[in-house]
């Protein structure tokens, strides 16, 4: 399957759309409800392309085709202290306008010693890769989680398995 | 308080009253209604079926909206809860939430409750190490609370009792701390724990690295089969109540089984407000019920009471029940009701990391177990400068190397992880010493919506325990060292009493009724026919996690109870 193939199949099988809510996409409000902090359709253009650069859509589909990017917003929201809301959107106020180039945008807000940069690069990349992994998505077709793993090794060989990509 | 008592006195007369039906009122409810006696087991809380109840036991990790994550609002609304271990996204509905239930920390102390039918046994660690002799002798041997009434000679055929029934998996390790019980097949040690118990071993005489012994059907028998309950299927995800019965609780275990017998009588959404003490017949004679939904008074009577509560709540319940003959509290005639409180220190960590046995992991199932170190500082004589000793967890796993980077190279770094070195990590359960001065006590005034006087906490560390943080971070650190563990990380969280979640005492056990509330069949020795058998009648702590002991404890007084009624001394 191609990259195209998989995405399109994404969409048929609904999977992506996990994490939208029932509100319906206008051209001046996001995709997600948010409660405490403030995100502008602008500033949720350059999320999702980010995201998309953080884990991008090989032959199996990346960090927005899972909803990763909506999931990191709604962790944001909901579960991040009142201090770490604004360092993260004061970080992403600044750069909003940059290219979403992840490995860019790190070296120049590390070479700045940007603190407001740094937590939002830090937190964003942690909870796409989060929303990843514990996307329904991986857990079911890439690395299985199992509900009822039945019997447990203690002491095994170290396998090599073949690469996934 | 306005009585409803509907129905006539007959039809709210039973055999015996169980109050609580966690883990020890479990067992009572199953002794009494397994010999004939008509039981009411009452719960404050809600019905919690086994199987039907348990509503996110099949959820996967992606269901959870922040996959498992406390969110902020829940954490701000829940100071104290929040910080329980297991108060995750998936559970948190079987725990006590802070506004529901205040209580006044006059000194900090985290009190975790589960308000439900089942209680806490559906969120326990299922830890269950038997207490050897040099527990029960600690007291009268290093001079402090009161001599225990029983040695481990009356419990231990009451242990066997109940480690077949409830099904406790583990080694035959031979030691004398730690004594052999009826064990199912232990679950496995893996690699990093066998190489640090070889190393241990080898290097000290008196200290051993054991698996846990644990409440789990690893192969479950005909007995375990005939409840209902299957193998336990390594899932991790107890808390939420096991679709396999895999572990025990009473809600898989004990009170469906006395259900079965046709004379339980479970009644949820009833708080006991006291227990009522008729002065002409010099005996309790049943309790007043307050309906925790409708707030209307009943009271339901029996020959016998069994106090089952939870520890704290014990308490609470004895110092409410007052009357002419005991106006400070049922049976509290020595004043010490709700005093000598105490419960196990957890502060300590340590943690550390294994370059050796890289090409070995684990794999399969999640083990809902770990290591035991059983206590060995102070056993056959007293040798360090604090009294008693701790006993520790210990466990391994391997880790996976974070993946690096960003884009394509990320995404293969984690769709393919690698593994790292082996992590290792221990947390110390050290014995308190009971002290007049850790106390529980009602408010004089404030009650709650349930006509409950507010209950006061006011526990604390002592130099004791102190000294015992410094042992256990030096001597673990030692033992890390020593097995070639590098990055060695001591933490002593400081965290208050309570998180610890084995509060114990303040209606002791003793032979005497001038120093201890309760004689050596945990009957109060001044009312005879109210028999307490949870936490609250822990003499000492030591350091094993208690609840097997509750169960075996409640197992022998049941017997007693039911032996004495037949012979008319009850």
């Amino acid at each position: 399957m191609n990259r195209r193939e998989v995405i399109s199949h994404m969409i048929w099988m609904g999977a992506g759309i996990a994490f939208l809510p029932s509100c319906v996409y206008k051209q001046d409000q996001v995709s997600i409800q948010l409660k405490k902090i403030q995100i502008n359709p602008k500033q949720e253009k350059f999320l999702t392309a980010l995201a998309a650069a953080i884990i991008p859509a090989t032959d199996t589909p990346g960090a927005t085709e899972l909803g990763a990017h909506l999931f990191a917003l709604k962790m944001v929201d909901d579960c991040m202290t009142k201090e770490s809301q604004d360092a993260f959107m004061a970080g992403l106020k600044s750069l909003q306008a940059e290219e979403p180039d992840p490995a860019k945008l790190m070296t120049a807000a590390e070479a700045a010693d940007n603190k407001e940069q740094l937590a939002f690069l830090k937190d964003y990349r942690r909870l796409v890769v989060q929303g990843y992994t514990m996307s329904e998505y991986v857990m079911t077709n890439l690395l299985p989680y199992q509900l009822v793993p039945g019997k447990y090794y203690g002491c095994v060989p170290v396998k090599s398995l073949p690469a996934k990509s | 308080m306005g009585y409803l008592n509907t129905k006539g006195v007959a039809e709210r007369t039973y055999d015996a009253i169980v109050i609580g039906s966690g883990i020890s009122g479990g067992w009572a409810a199953k002794e009494f209604t397994e010999k004939g006696l008509k039981t009411l087991m009452l719960e404050r809380g809600p019905d919690v079926r086994h199987l039907k109840d348990y509503p996110t036991t099949n959820m996967m990790p992606w269901e959870f909206e922040h996959r498992g994550q406390l969110t902020r609002e829940i954490i701000e609304a829940n100071p104290v809860i929040s910080k329980c271990y297991a108060f995750r996204e998936d559970a948190m509905h079987f725990f006590v939430k802070d506004k529901d239930h205040p209580y006044a920390q006059d000194k900090p102390f985290d009190w975790i409750r589960g308000y439900q039918v089942g209680g806490k046994s559906l969120l326990w660690a299922r830890q269950t190490q038997r207490w050897s002799e040099f527990d029960f002798e600690g007291p009268a041997r290093d001079g402090f609370a009161v001599d225990w009434p029983i040695r481990y000679k009356d419990l231990a055929p009451w242990y066997s009792y109940v480690e077949k029934f409830a099904g406790i998996s583990g080694n035959k390790d031979g030691l004398d701390t730690l004594p052999d019980g009826e064990f199912l097949p232990a679950m496995e040690m893996n690699c990093v724990e066998k190489y640090f118990s070889g190393k241990v071993a080898e290097t000290y005489k008196d200290r051993h690295v054991i698996i846990g012994r644990a409440a789990h059907l690893t192969v479950p028998q005909p007995i375990h089969l005939e409840q209902g309950r299957a193998q336990c299927q390594n899932r991790n995800l107890c808390q939420r109540g096991c679709p396999f019965g895999g572990y025990f609780s009473s809600n898989s275990s004990t009170i469906p089984w006395a259900l079965k017998t046709g004379k339980l009588t479970l009644q949820p959404n009833s708080v006991v407000h006291s227990i009522i003490f008729d002065d002409r017949q010099q005996k309790a004679t049943g309790v007043r019920v307050v309906d925790a939904v409708s707030k209307a008074v009943t009271e339901y009577f029996a020959p016998v009471i069994f106090v089952n509560a939870a520890a704290l709540n014990t308490n609470l319940i004895l110092l409410n029940s007052t009357s002419g003959r005991f106006p400070n509290g049922l049976g509290n005639d020595s004043g010490l009701l709700g005093k000598y409180v105490a419960f196990h220190n957890y502060r300590a960590r340590v943690s550390a990391e294994y370059e050796g046995l890289a090409d070995s992991t684990q794999s399969g199932g999640r083990r809902p177990n770990s290591g035991y170190i059983p206590r060995f500082r102070n056993v056959y004589k007293q040798e360090t400068d604090f009294l008693r000793g701790y006993a520790a967890g210990f466990g391994g796993y391997r880790s996976t190397m974070p993946a690096k980077g960003w884009g394509e190279d990320l995404k293969k770094g984690l769709l393919n992880p690698t593994p790292g070195n082996w992590q290792v990590g221990s947390h110390m359960m050290g014995e308190t010493i009971p002290k007049e001065t850790n106390t529980v006590s009602l408010d004089p005034s404030k009650k709650d919506a349930w006509d409950m006087p507010l209950m006061h906490i006011n526990i604390a560390y002592d130099d004791n325990d102190e000294k015992m943080v410094a042992d256990y971070l030096e001597q673990t650190s030692e033992m890390f060292r020593m097995a070639g563990f590098t990055n060695i990380t001591t933490n002593d969280s400081k965290q208050a009493p309570g998180l610890d979640i084995h509060e114990m005492g303040g209606v002791r056990m003793g032979h005497d009724p001038k120093t201890s509330l309760l004689n050596k069949w945990n009957q109060l020795h001044h009312c005879k026919n109210v028999f307490v058998t949870d936490g609250a009648c822990m003499t000492s702590t030591s350091t094993q996690n208690p609840s097997l002991t509750y169960m075996a404890l409640t197992a022998r007084a049941v017997d007693y109870a039911v032996t004495s009624m037949k012979k008319g001394n009850l």
